[in-house]
């Protein structure tokens, strides 16, 4: 029953279990509400930055809505009680944009760079 | 200009015109434009209106509207930080649908009427059989709020049926307190938390719950400070994340874990001979339990916790036998400070007195007492838990200032206090939470003897247990009268015959306790909406009425309305009549009024003025030589308490033994009220989120913290949904013998629920997990239990619940 | 290449906020513009946007700065595409009463 402090990685515990019909939070809130599904599906055009200024996490108190409405395991991970974006993992949904709960929303949505990284 | 210089001079030109716009008073954010700029906000200082930490803010008005909150850096408590609740405090008070008129139930539906008719409606039910009238009110309360309470139902109406909703939450760590100490409230401060070694938390999730306070030694690691953090509990939560060792126990076996810890420190010699010698007797339960129970020897004692061996411990509870050796090792070190925390999950516990004694039992035993950073310390969950309901004592056996009505010299001192006749304040204690609430559901000529119920400052119809018995009852008893006094449609005015709405945090006059003994004021800084009126001023100007009706109980020994006040000028004011209510200070006032019954057990609070210059001050606050005043971080302890004799290091001044020693007790291992069986196969367990504050009355009108954490949800352990063909997010059945609810399963979400185990918070009142749990009480803190019941899952629609089928609840 | 706009917030307090313009010359790429009271303007011209992004968290953490705002953003890739965002991350303020964030931790 007792285990080790390490936290288990979101990408373990799903890996134990599969979930093909999974929602994140918001979106089965939206339903329960009687509303459709805000479309929220992936944008490959965009990518979610954490902006640390207007962060909870990064300000010291504690938050971690965004990597738990996350869809897609592994794009957001807290290292030290801050979340980070991983951007090869991150679709651009916007939902934790939606969610954020900061006095100023701490999630930018960025264009996203397309094909080979154009360098000059 | 090519492509590249014109992206760029679009840049600038967008950047400029921001930084412009910024600088300009009218868009600038507003702790920026908070000094020297025109039609910039005025700041003032308050406590937070959530939770039991006592953070303070300062508050942005501007045209008689709250427009700002920050963290107020000035306040030892917070230092400028917030969690995400507190940042949008002042958004609690702009929710579109703020209750802005008295509202009266005719023929099913609730009606506008006036204040005066309002307050005639419910002095008339007094009236009629003042006995059958119940006051229901809470931690919330402020100081003066739940003074004259107490006083109207004590003082005036000869009934003890008055109970703050700390019952269903601080009741166990009050009887905890006090059967070991002789006196309620912890000893320690937040300071401990700045220098213990060792951080155990006993079933306890700060991170969410106490986010500020968990910070500051989150804050301690960062800065490279070395603190080992232990998380003993049911289930994996944001603050398991940052602990170095993670307990994870089989729900109700702490008692078993704590009584594992004495055994190991008697066992290997390695307790504080010294300190027991001194500073310490044993006790055990009497048959039938009671507050204060019996002596027992040393010996008796080591036999009794002889049975806990580490490997007995692991067998009741999961937890490996090497885990409660590392526990009893660390509290056998001297060298080390230790500090435990706790909260719920040993207050709301079947076995709730028994887990407090166990823990503050460990620590005196082990000497890891009184020196900063050694301290056994329960955190409130409610801004003024230990100020309203615990120094004012509004609970059905108490009196102010840790009085209680059984006992003949504390009413005679209340009486004296209160210039009302001798014999007026009965001795007999009115029903406890759970019972009053039984009593008012249940027909009254089947015993349901509380007739009129008066509900301030909660939401009973959303936080009492087992709903369907304790609130959803009083449907169709026409006989009873629910008056709500609210700021928001609740599941509790659903019922009301008569809503009052009421004004919320600044919008009033108050003055709060936090967990740590401090002490609070903030001024009223904005109007309340339409026609919301204080609190406070709704208990006196239901007095007034009772005493133009003729109610004897009104009057003082002199025949004197019991709530008169003069100004300056020596005339009196009718505080009563809404227009006069703040011709003077009312809270000021009665604070001061209430003072002097602080003093008989030490916890002498602060003059009002003080507080008016302080960001809180901690009682015992005394007066020094050169006219100050100095406030106490550590109680019973010679070094800083001004109540401990000279020379003594400790001094538990209000022994129960009277000999200033404290109690180690020894409670047993029992198991919970209701457990798993075949059928019902799931521990339940509720709780709290981050971002809502207890039923969501005020956060779910927050709009950033309703789309954050929408509705409640069922956490589940991901085998378990595989097992049962759940998917994340589907809405599934939960049931138990007492009902059922619908909500979507949340796998690997906030919580980590271990195999066999169910969490479900209860902020959401479209979802009610109350519905569900069992509302069994601890014997002597009658605190129910919201922690443990047996439940099962199914698909929706999947099956009919068994309803009310079960073993009968523990009364 | 990316090309940001950022409006970059100053202490009020004078010797912070000529400690933060100093260090803002030391990067290399940073246009300043007109300071506005404690409001500078800037634009920050990289490579790519990953770096861009890297000086705009390093601007962030300066002593001196209190808040750093994007108010343009421009990528330039293979397919060639312009992207402009209007203060997205003030977007956050859901109306009255307006909140704001410590900055002391």
């Amino acid at each position: 029953m007792n285990e080790s402090a390490r936290p288990l990685s979101r990408r373990e515990v799903l890996t134990r279990f599969l979930r093909p019909f999974g929602e994140p939070l918001a979106r089965t809130s939206r339903r329960l509400q009687g509303a459709a599904p805000k479309d929220r599906s992936e944008n490959p055009e965009q990518v979610a930055v954490i902006q640390g200024r207007y962060c909870l996490a990064y300000e010291g108190t504690f938050c971690s809505a965004c990597r738990e409405h996350c869809p897609v395991p592994g794009a957001i991970v807290i290292n030290d009680g801050t979340p980070q974006v991983q951007r090869d993992q991150c679709t651009g949904c916007g939902i934790c944009q939606e969610i954020c709960p900061a006095p100023k929303n701490a999630i930018l949505m960025l264009p996203r760079p397309k094909g080979p990284r154009h360098r000059e | 200009m090519n492509r590249r210089d014109f992206i760029k001079f679009s840049a600038m030109a967008a950047a400029t015109a921001m930084a412009r716009r910024k600088s300009g008073a009218a868009e600038a954010g507003p702790g920026e434009a908070s000094n020297g700029e025109g039609n910039s906000p005025e700041w003032h200082k308050a406590p937070c209106r959530f939770c039991g930490t006592g953070c303070h803010v300062r508050v942005g008005v501007q045209d008689g509207r709250v427009v700002a909150i920050q963290g107020d850096e000035k306040a030892d408590v917070n230092n400028g930080l917030l969690c995400v609740k507190g940042y949008h405090v002042g958004m609690i008070l702009y929710g579109k649908d703020r209750l802005t008129q008295p509202l009266l139930r005719e023929g099913g539906e609730l009606k506008p009427v006036s204040w005066d008719k309002a307050i005639d409606v419910i002095a008339k039910r007094i009236m009629e059989d003042p006995d059958a009238f119940g006051f229901y009110g809470s931690g919330q309360w402020t100081i003066p709020e739940g003074y004259v309470a107490q006083k109207l139902m004590k003082a005036g109406l000869s009934n003890n049926h008055i109970e703050p909703n700390a019952r269903l939450c601080m009741a166990s760590a009050v009887t905890g307190f006090v059967s070991t100490y002789g006196v309620d409230e912890p000893a320690g401060c937040y300071q401990d938390l700045d220098e213990c070694d060792v951080l155990i938390m006993w079933g306890n999730n700060p991170a969410e719950m106490h986010p500020v306070l968990f910070s500051r030694v989150i804050d301690r690691r960062s800065r490279g400070e070395k603190v080992r953090l232990i998380d003993i509990s049911t289930r994996r939560t944001r603050t398991t994340e940052f602990c170095q060792d993670y307990l994870e126990f089989r729900p109700q076996t702490d008692l078993a874990i704590a009584n594992g810890i004495a055994h190991l420190l008697i066992q290997n010699g390695t307790f504080d001979r010294e300190f027991v010698d001194r500073y310490c007797h044993f006790r055990q339960d009497t048959e039938p339990d009671s507050l204060f129970g019996k002596p027992m020897s040393f010996e008796e004692y080591r036999q009794a916790v002889a049975k806990y061996t580490p490997e007995y411990v692991e067998e009741l509870s999961g937890v490996p036998a090497e885990k409660i050796r590392m526990l009893g090792e660390l509290f056998g070190r001297r060298d080390l400070r230790i500090t435990s925390l706790w909260c719920m999950g040993m207050n709301q516990h079947s076995r709730g007195t028994a887990i407090n004694r166990l823990v503050h039992g460990i620590h005196l035993l082990s000497g890891h007492f009184g020196r900063p950073g050694d301290a056994p310390t329960s955190l409130t969950g409610q801004p003024s838990a230990c100020g309203t309901a615990r120094e004012v004592g509004t609970l059905a056996h108490a009196l102010p200032g840790g009085r209680l009505v059984a006992k003949e010299d504390h009413r005679r001192q209340c009486e004296k206090l209160w210039n009302v006749p001798e014999g007026r304040i009965s001795s007999k204690p009115g029903y406890h939470t759970v019972k009053l609430w039984e009593k008012f559901c249940t027909p009254t000529n089947q015993g349901g003897d509380i007739r009129t119920l008066f509900v301030q400052v909660t939401n009973p119809g959303q936080s009492l247990p087992n709903l369907h018995k304790h609130f959803r009852g009083k449907k169709g008893l026409e006989d009873k009268f629910l008056v709500v006094s609210e700021v928001y449609p609740s599941a509790s005015t659903e019922l009301a015959d008569l809503v009052l709405p009421a004004s919320l945090w600044v919008e009033k006059n108050g003055i709060f306790g936090n967990s740590e003994r401090r002490t609070q004021q903030w001024y009223k800084m904005v109007e309340p909406p339409g026609d919301a009126r204080d609190d406070c001023w709704m208990t006196i100007a239901i007095a007034r009425r009772l005493y133009e009706l003729g109610h004897s109980g009104m009057k003082d020994r002199d025949g004197q309305f019991i709530f008169a006040m003069k100004n300056d000028e020596g005339e009196e004011v009718p505080i009563w009549q809404w227009p006069h209510y703040y011709d003077i200070n009312v809270d000021k006032r009665l604070y001061e009024e209430y003072r002097p019954f602080t003093w008989m057990k030490h916890k002498n609070v602060a003059p009002y003025d003080e507080l008016v210059k302080a960001r809180g001050l901690r009682w015992p606050v005394v007066e020094t030589d050169d006219g100050g005043w100095r406030e106490t971080r550590f109680r019973f302890s010679g070094f800083d308490d001004p109540f401990v004799e000279e020379g003594k290091r400790i001094q538990f001044y209000h022994s129960v033994t009277k000999d200033d020693r404290a109690l180690i007790w020894f409670n047993p291992y029992e198991p919970a009220a209701e457990e798993p069986d075949k059928e019902f196969r799931y521990w339940l367990c509720t709780g709290r989120v981050l971002e809502h504050w207890h039923t969501g009355t005020m956060t779910m009108r927050v709009p950033p913290l309703r789309r954050s954490m929408p509705h409640a949800y069922i956490e589940m352990h991901p085998d378990d949904a595989a097992e049962e063909g759940f998917s994340n997010g589907e809405v599934i059945q939960l049931m138990t013998r007492r009902g059922q609810i619908e909500a979507p399963v949340w796998i690997e979400g906030r919580g980590r629920v271990p195999r066999g185990s169910l969490f479900v918070p209860f902020f959401d009142e479209h979802r009610l997990v109350n519905l569900v749990t069992l509302g069994a009480v601890c014997p002597i803190s009658k605190e129910p239990d919201y922690k443990k019941c047996a439940a099962k899952v199914g698909k929706v629609g999947s099956s009919t619940p068994a309803m009310a089928k079960g073993p009968e609840v523990r009364p | 290449m990316s090309v940001s706009g950022l409006v970059i917030t100053l202490s009020e307090e004078p010797s912070a906020r000529d400690r933060a313009l100093e260090s803002l010359e030391a990067y290399p790429g940073i246009e300043r513009g007109q300071l506005s009271d404690r409001w500078l303007p800037v634009v920050v011209e990289r490579p790519d946007d990953e770096s861009g992004e890297a000086v705009f968290r390093e601007i962030s953490l300066l002593p001196g700065v209190e808040y750093v705002d994007v108010v343009f953003v421009h990528f330039e890739n293979a397919d060639t595409k312009q992207g402009a965002l209007g203060n997205g991350q003030t977007k956050g303020m859901h109306g009255s009463p307006q909140v704001t964030a410590a900055s002391n931790r």
